[in-house]
């Protein structure tokens, strides 16, 4: 079944330069139980579209189409209703613990946020939960690091905290921002089977954002790439490894030095300045005069495995 | 050409400096002329300050820095001035190396003044060369940093640094703070002046893939002490240390057919405050035995070394 249904999704942010187009027209589907990865490189809106399922968007933002989930339409539904959604059926891990977290709360009390904001638990049977979390994301010793602050974490301990608080509701869907960027690669796997565990038990469904296709490669069933503003290609890990089609995708995979180190020409365009047509023409050694004029739409190639290019109309 | 030993750096912390952070604790390694020798570890081992000792950015505790036969550390002010220029460093934010105030043209030719490296009259000339060795367009000259992109205030550093015509050159994750695509430009330029001007290198970054295409060799770092180095090859395909293997096993692979069996460490890099008696990664090691504990382990062998009591 069909859990979180985006439809033309748009966020443009008012800026004193222009209107930022950080995400236009983006459909996007996920099912029940699903692990969909989102990846794309730096500033192509993936924090954006994100945060605009959960209305977590700045003022300054016109979010426009639909976020369905369960049916229910997220942007049109009332901040008491959203409130109730948002840590309980729908969680973030965000992008940078440090920050994300507030430093002179204890651990334990903002892992305990959620349970005591939802569940209406008492302060000590909150923190009873909260222990149990901690150590099931094997934090150790969690009945004494409870106590501690974010500082006294070391990385890999927050970003287990982060996901210990995104998860003790037992959401049906949690968002991850590049939850082990900047993590070392040791602690990365750590983290990597850890969350592979904790989804496998609970069932929650995922929307992993990353810029690395290698950790999304080894957590997800599908993925999304996105371009500036844009899905070019949805396919399964394996349809979008073995056959990718998009020459953005193509150009990414071998990008990779494990993959051939091939240079693609150019850099990403600016998205108060996104190019007409095919936003990826500008760099395109198959683009054409409708290339140029044209926005094509995300065709179907395959079973599940839809991209955005004419070369496959 | 270049040869470390005994390379210790103890940073101290605390109100009277009691405490000490063991950044690097006895360093030995030697790079030849012309070869590309990769620094693996991961955040703390110690990585970026061996680099930052071998340029004499930091003055060691203990230790040798051999050069053409001189020792770095006996060298007076001025006379390091003079090999510096010869010696250059590459950083993971291309921001550190820039003047913002400064327009990238100048910012290139302020090395070429200051070390009377061209005429005047050839001046312009040179930043167009070197602009297009690193695949700058001629209209970035006149912009400031703010005004490029990462990837591209990145090639004006490497140009700046190629200005002065160095013989040995530091690359500290010189692309971590890239895109892939980005990444994958500056590691061919990279290459390529690395190549053409026949550059010694010593390539620091916790990116293994990254490694493996730019090296020679590779030296693996666990809280301030080689454990491993040996023929890049050697240590991809034939890793003799547990931590080199588990690092080697961490890197998660883009390939979905690929079905491995991961090591997974137990726990966190400890405090290099303290570490560990023994061989100082038998906390994490799954193999660890009672002299792991008790014995420091050195690092030998022929050609490919490792510091290990059970090899
Ligand atoms: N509040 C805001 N006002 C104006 N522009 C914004 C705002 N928030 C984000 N942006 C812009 O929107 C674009 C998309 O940003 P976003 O954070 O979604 O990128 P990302 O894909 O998550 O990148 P990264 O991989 O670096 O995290 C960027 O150009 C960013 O500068
Ligand atoms: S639509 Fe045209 S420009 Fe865009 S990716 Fe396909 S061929 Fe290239
Ligand atoms: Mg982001």
């Amino acid at each position: 079944m069909t859990l979180l249904s985006i439809q033309n999704l748009k966020a443009h942010f008012h800026t004193e330069d222009g209107a930022v187009r950080a995400v236009n027209g983006v459909d996007l589907d996920i099912e029940e139980g699903e692990k969909l990865g989102l990846i794309g490189e730096t500033g192509c809106g993936k924090t954006v579209l994100g945060l605009a399922i959960l209305r977590l968007l700045s003022e300054n933002t016109t979010v426009e189409g639909r976020i369905l989930y369960k049916g229910q339409d997220l942007l049109t539904m009332s901040d008491h209703e959203i409130r109730k959604i948002r840590g309980k059926e729908v969680a973030m891990i965000f992008q940078n613990p440090l920050s994300s977290m507030n430093p002179v709360l204890t651990v334990g009390t903002q892992v305990a946020e959620p349970v005591e904001l939802h569940q209406h638990l008492k302060k000590q049977d909150a923190m009873q939960k909260v222990i149990g979390m901690l150590k099931s994301v094997k934090i150790p010793l969690p009945q004494e690091r409870v106590k501690e602050y974010p500082h006294e974490f070391s990385g890999g301990m927050r970003q287990r905290a982060m996901i210990a608080m995104g998860l003790i509701c037992i959401p049906s869907l949690i968002i991850a921002d590049e939850p082990t960027t900047g993590l070392d690669v040791t602690i990365q796997a750590q983290i990597i089977e850890l969350m592979k565990e904790v989804l496998r038990d609970s069932g929650t469904s995922m929307l992993l954002i990353t810029h690395d296709l290698a950790v999304a490669a080894e957590l997800c069933d599908n993925i999304a790439v996105m371009y500036p503003g844009e899905i070019v290609e949805y396919a399964s890990v394996r349809d979008l490894f073995k056959y990718p089609k998009h020459p953005y995708t193509r150009g990414f995979l071998n990008s990779l030095p494990a993959r051939g180190l091939k240079q693609m020409v150019g850099t990403s365009p600016s998205l108060i300045n996104l190019p007409a047509g095919c936003k990826f023409h500008p760099r395109c050694t198959f683009a054409t005069e409708r290339c140029r004029k044209e926005r094509p739409e995300l065709i179907k190639v395959g079973k599940k495995h839809y991209v955005r290019c004419f070369l496959y109309d | 050409m270049i040869e470390v030993s005994g390379l210790k750096k103890y940073f101290s912390t605390g109100l009277f400096g009691k405490k000490y952070i063991r950044a690097v604790d006895g360093v030995d390694f030697e790079i030849e002329k012309g070869e590309s020798l990769g620094l693996v570890g991961e955040s703390g081992c110690g990585k970026t300050t061996v680099g930052r000792l071998i340029l004499r950015l930091v003055e060691p505790t203990e230790g040798k820095v051999i050069i053409d036969d001189t020792n770095l550390f006996e060298l007076s002010k001025k006379d390091m001035r003079k090999l510096r220029h010869k010696m250059q460093i590459i950083f993971q934010n291309p921001d550190a190396s820039l003047n913002p105030r400064m327009r990238i043209g100048d910012c290139i030719a302020e090395p070429l003044k200051l070390y009377k490296i061209v005429s005047k009259e050839r001046m312009n000339d040179k930043i167009m060369e070197l602009i297009e060795t690193v695949g700058l367009n001629p209209e970035h000259v006149n912009r400031y940093p703010h005004e490029l992109s990462g990837g591209q205030n990145q090639r004006a550093v490497i140009a700046r640094i190629l200005a002065i015509n160095p013989v040995f050159i530091i690359a500290d994750e010189p692309t971590s703070a890239l895109d892939v695509n980005v990444q994958a430009q500056i590691l061919h330029i990279l290459r390529d002046v690395k190549d053409k001007f026949g550059l010694t290198c010593l390539f620091i970054s916790h990116d293994l893939e990254v490694i493996k295409i730019m090296t020679d060799r590779v030296a693996v770092m666990y809280l301030g002490k080689l454990v491993e180095i040996g023929k890049t090859d050697k240590i991809f395909n034939d890793a003799k240390h547990p931590y080199t293997k588990a690092l080697l096993s961490a890197i998660p692979v883009a390939d979905p057919d690929v079905k491995r069996k991961r090591i997974i460490l137990k726990g966190d890099m400890p405090n290099p405050m303290y570490p560990p008696s023994g061989c100082r990664f038998h906390t994490r090691c799954q193999y660890s035995e009672k002299i792991c504990e008790i014995e420091e382990p050195s690092l030998i062998g022929n050609g490919h070394k490792v510091a290990c009591h059970l090899q």
